[in-house]
């Protein structure tokens, strides 16, 4: 590891902001393609971990460079968070109100599950303070829900919709997932335009990945799924694009569309490189300096907070040109761009000039944007941006 | 020891096809007159090279001087010189066996008569050795000694009799071998009395000595301490050590005619121990050289150019070490426009390319970018001015060429009868011009062809052995030169001519070439940020086309945005793979790509 004390006390003095990630990696069940942390619901060890979480909370809220900051925005992310009794909820923000200052109103997310939802968790989640519901839909068709593993229906998106609505959630986001064997361009539009008659706020969208130890990525390794195809991929995300564009949302990353006034204020921490702090199994934390991230095994994390110490699998502090290129990296996968400026310092005005007129970048009041079309080919772009290569 | 008489020396090489047991037999030589203990061996004792043991080859000759009692208790001094067992280093056997007075002719009982027991049989003869078949591996049970040995009456026409079975594997049949080795194989002709001719039939570069020759001392004697001159070169040195080869060298005082050893003249460049050259008494009266020195002449020229342009001072510093050691490696800077600065190298063949392609890379940790190989072609131009031609990027405007002239092989393919169709049709696809056909026995048929070199450097014996069952053998000779009809092809991605592409390929073969060498590069060039056309031209007319779509995908575009870990070091892994990439006509080519073209279906 290269420790510079001097930057990082920097940072530690810095920090005046940041956001909260709290993972909660239980589900009712998993899901085939999916490679995040997360395993099947069981009430005992919830409690234990539930127990831990406030544990890491304390033992890190506790300390710099997080005593010393602000919260800017809390996101409930898993698994499937939503399971959490809403007294396990409570002890969270309670813990965080008696530790952390913050402004009042700040963005409160939750993720959700259509088949957990009902009523009475949706309504004491909002007084609790969520405000923000992030809804796993992924399809709004019953094959495609079945072959992905979802546990519940189209209905039951609706459903959570409404009930959300009527629990007082005003800001409601939906996830859907393209890219997936059997789907069509066209299944894919009428999910979107689904998820838009529902007239949810936000739409993060997932390109399907093949994760190692997934279900899928072991049919696909006997034979017996397709690999996934980069230019049918890429045909759904130009659909989407178009419908989104056409219903009145901001493309403000990649990923992510929201009606004005309501991008994921969480989500832009980590784009803009604002410090969080992870708490929870695979939680990734960043300080402003240096990035680490908790186990991935939830019973080693329990046992290691526990007893007493950090769940921390691994860290990084970034050179400051390693730095300056996650910036670049990052900013071109928002509608803000980056600064001209910050690219000068790692890459070519060659380089620039040759993207910029071939399109691959554009450029408007002193920063340079990837447009929406070529937004896919961000790797590709940014590769050659940084290998400060002239040609293309 | 030295100054021995030369009544009781033996000098001698074991010829035979690849994989016959050439290096077993040396080994249970070596073991048997009692170099070395039989628990020390390891296999292949005469192959230095780490290269030479991993691909089961000899790549340098190789001596060693072993004592042996013959039953009524005299001592012989023999030595062994082991012969490169390639066709590229023809020169370099024919040089050994200047060195002997015999040969043994190693024939694998089961194998029966090959290609390069014949030319190497025909080698020997020309050399005036006399040889001693014998058989190998009659240990196995697909051994056929009846119809091995009556192979090896019809080649040599020796008596049936006088064919010797071994297993050098085993050990069955050496001391045999070795009584013949005594009994048979003249005694050097004893000139002791002559001035100094000593024949370098190898060399090679130490660190802390300098360059060191392998010698047969044919006339008068060579001491330490003595002013000796190259024939070759007229440059005098004074000799540092002499001595004998055993396993290790061992310094005598002298050497005389008829022995075979080392002499470490205190020169600092392999390339004044020149194989073939002869070594003469700086002090006596001028006398002549042996007979047969030649200058090293690359037969295959390619380009080699460092994957990393910042690498270019490595390679060229590489190259000089390896030339050191290597007389026969020729090369001089060359720039191309679309791999930048690099070398234009000269080869003895395509075998001697890739072993020295591997000892840049293994060796020297150099990443390389190899050009397709080519002939050299001797031209001559409407003012009847005669030029030579060995890189493609150099061919003169085709309306100043009178006439074009390409190098010519005699080739030797020995196969059953099963498999002549498939080789005469291979033979013919390769422009191959059919001389006749010899019968060995029931099992084994010679084909004579005169083929072009440039047919045969890429992948004939790959192609030889594949259509053969692996069964068919092949070896040639140089033959001259003829007229032929070259054309420059160009490689050009998206309009832009890629130099580093361009191939000299005969007119009637253009189109075939073309289109495979764009249907490889489309497999081989990955999908880009723009569409990629292939295409290939003769005299700016396109004749194949390949095209690469575009890409459309490529970037991690998942919602978890706190793992900005993994999505940087995915870009990081992308950055590291661009590495292997070379910018052509703004289109990025993996290295990759100059290697599936050199390689067949």
């Amino acid at each position: 590891m290269r420790l510079d004390w001097n930057r990082s006390l920097q940072y530690i003095k810095r920090m005046t902001e940041f956001a909260l990630y709290v993972h909660y990696p239980f589900c009712l069940s998993r899901c085939r393609y999916c490679g995040f942390a997360s395993e099947v619901h069981d009430d005992a060890k919830a409690g234990h971990y539930h127990r831990a979480l406030l544990k890491e909370m304390e033992d890190q809220t506790g300390k710099p460079p997080w005593c010393n900051g602000r919260l800017r925005s809390i996101y409930f992310g898993g698994g499937t968070p939503a399971l959490m009794p809403p007294e396990y909820l409570n002890d969270i923000m309670e813990g965080v109100g008696n530790r952390l200052e913050y402004p009042p109103g700040i963005e409160v997310t939750l993720e959700t599950n259509p088949a957990v939802c009902n009523m009475d968790n949706l309504r004491s989640f909002r007084e609790l303070g969520v405000n923000r519901l992030s809804i796993g839909a992924q399809s709004f068709h019953d094959p495609e829900l079945a072959f992905l593993g979802r546990i519940h229906s189209a209905a039951d998106i609706k459903s959570a919709v409404e009930q959300a609505r009527r629990a007082g959630f005003d800001n409601v986001s939906l996830d859907l997932i393209y890219g997936v064997p059997g789907q069509t361009v066209e299944s894919f539009r009428i999910s979107v335009q689904r998820a838009l008659e529902l007239k949810m706020d936000h739409l993060s969208t997932y390109a399907l990945s093949i994760e190692k130890g997934t279900a899928f990525a072991r049919l696909i390794e006997a034979g017996r799924l397709p690999k996934t195809d980069p230019d049918f991929t890429a045909e759904q995300y130009a659909e989407l694009c178009r419908v989104m564009q056409d219903a009145g949302f901001d493309h403000y990353e990649l990923t992510n569309f929201a009606r004005p006034g309501r991008q994921s204020q969480h989500n832009w921490t980590y784009w803009r490189r604002i410090p969080y702090l992870g708490l929870g199994t695979a939680a990734h934390s960043f300080d402003g300096w240096r990035r680490c991230w908790n186990t991935r095994d939830t019973a080693v994390y329990i046992d290691l907070i526990y007893l007493g110490k950090t769940a921390l699998k691994d860290e990084e502090v970034l050179l400051p040109e390693e730095e300056i290129e996650e910036i670049i990296y990052l900013g071109l996968r928002t509608m803000d761009g980056v600064d001209e400026a910050v690219v000068g310092e790692a890459s070519t005005p060659e380089t620039v000039n040759e993207l910029l007129s071939h399109g691959f970048l554009i450029r408007s009041g002193g920063r340079l944007h990837v447009p929406e079309n070529k937004w896919l080919l961000l790797d590709e772009i940014a590769v050659r941006l940084l290998s400060k290569n002239p040609s293309i | 020891m030295s100054g021995l008489r030369s009544e009781f020396i033996r000098n001698f090489s074991i010829i035979a096809h690849i994989d016959h047991g050439k290096s077993t037999l040396a080994d249970r030589l070596i073991e048997y007159t009692g170099l070395v203990e039989s628990v020390d061996i390891r296999p292949q004792l005469l192959d230095d090279m780490e290269l030479e043991r991993e691909r089961g080859i000899t790549i340098k000759a190789h001596a060693v001087t072993m004592n042996y009692h013959r039953s009524e208790g005299r001592e012989f001094v023999l030595n062994l010189i082991d012969t490169p067992g390639h066709v590229d280093f023809s020169y370099e056997v024919s040089r050994s066996l200047a060195a002997c007075e015999g040969a043994i002719l190693l024939v694998d009982a089961s194998q029966g008569v090959e290609a390069q027991t014949i030319a190497n049989a025909y080698l020997a003869l020309e050399h005036d050795l006399t040889l001693i078949p014998v058989m190998n591996k009659i240990d196995l049970i697909s051994a056929r000694p009846e119809v091995v040995r009556q192979q090896i009456v019809d080649l040599t026409g020796c008596q049936p009799e006088e064919v010797l079975s071994v297993s050098a594997k085993e050990g069955t049949g050496v001391r045999y071998l070795l009584d013949a080795i005594v009994d048979r194989i003249p005694a050097p002709a004893p000139l002791i009395e002559k001035p100094l001719q000593a024949l370098i039939f190898d060399s090679l570069f130490d660190n802390y000595r300098g360059a060191i020759a392998y010698v047969r001392v044919v006339s008068g004697a060579l001491k330490a301490g003595m002013n000796i001159f190259f024939y070759s070169s007229g440059k005098r040195y004074s000799v540092d050590e002499v001595g004998l080869l055993k396993l290790k060298r061992h310094p005598v005082d002298r050497l005389a005619a008829g022995e075979v050893g080392y002499v470490i003249p205190g020169c600092k460049e392999v390339s004044e121990t020149r194989v073939g050259d002869t070594i003469g008494d700086a002090t006596a009266a001028a006398s002549k050289p042996l007979p047969g020195y030649r200058e090293p002449k690359p037969m295959v020229y390619s380009g080699l150019f460092p994957a990393d342009a910042e690498e270019y001072e490595a390679l060229r510093d590489a190259l000089a070490r390896l030339k050191l050691n290597d007389a026969s490696l020729q090369y001089e800077p060359e720039t191309s426009g679309s791999l930048g600065f690099g070398f234009r190298c000269g080869f003895l063949g395509l075998l001697h390319l890739e072993i020295v392609q591997e000892r840049l890379e293994r060796e020297y940790g150099l990443n390389l970018v190899t050009t397709v190989p080519n002939v050299k072609y001797r031209i001559t131009l409407s003012d009847a001015q005669v030029v030579y031609i060995d890189n493609p990027a150099h061919l003169p405007p085709y309306t100043n060429i009178e006439k074009m002239e390409e190098p010519i092989v005699k080739a030797q393919i020995v196969t059953p009868p099963d498999y002549i169709g498939p080789v005469m049709q291979l033979s013919n696809e390769r422009r191959g011009l059919y001389e006749n056909t010899e019968y060995l026995d029931a099992g084994r048929t010679v084909l004579h062809y005169r083929l072009p070199l440039s047919e045969i450097i890429y992948d004939f014996y790959d192609r030889l052995k594949s259509i053969s069952r692996g069964y068919a053998s092949f070896d040639y000779e140089h033959a001259g030169w003829e007229v032929t009809t070259m054309v420059k092809l160009d490689i050009m991605l998206n309009g832009e001519l890629v130099d580093a592409l361009s191939v000299l390929v005969n007119e009637d073969k253009a189109y075939a070439w073309g289109r495979r060498v764009v249907d490889k590069l489309a497999e081989v060039i990955p999908r880009q940020m723009f569409e990629v056309a292939i295409q290939a031209a003769v005299n700016s007319r396109i004749i194949a086309r390949a095209t690469v779509r575009a890409l459309r995908k490529n970037v991690l575009a998942k919602c978890y945005g706190g793992d900005v870990t993994r999505k940087r070091k995915l870009l990081e892994k992308q950055k590291e793979g661009k590495k292997r990439m070379k910018m052509m006509g703004h289109v990025e080519v993996p290295q990759e790509a100059f290697l599936a073209i050199l390689k067949s279906d």
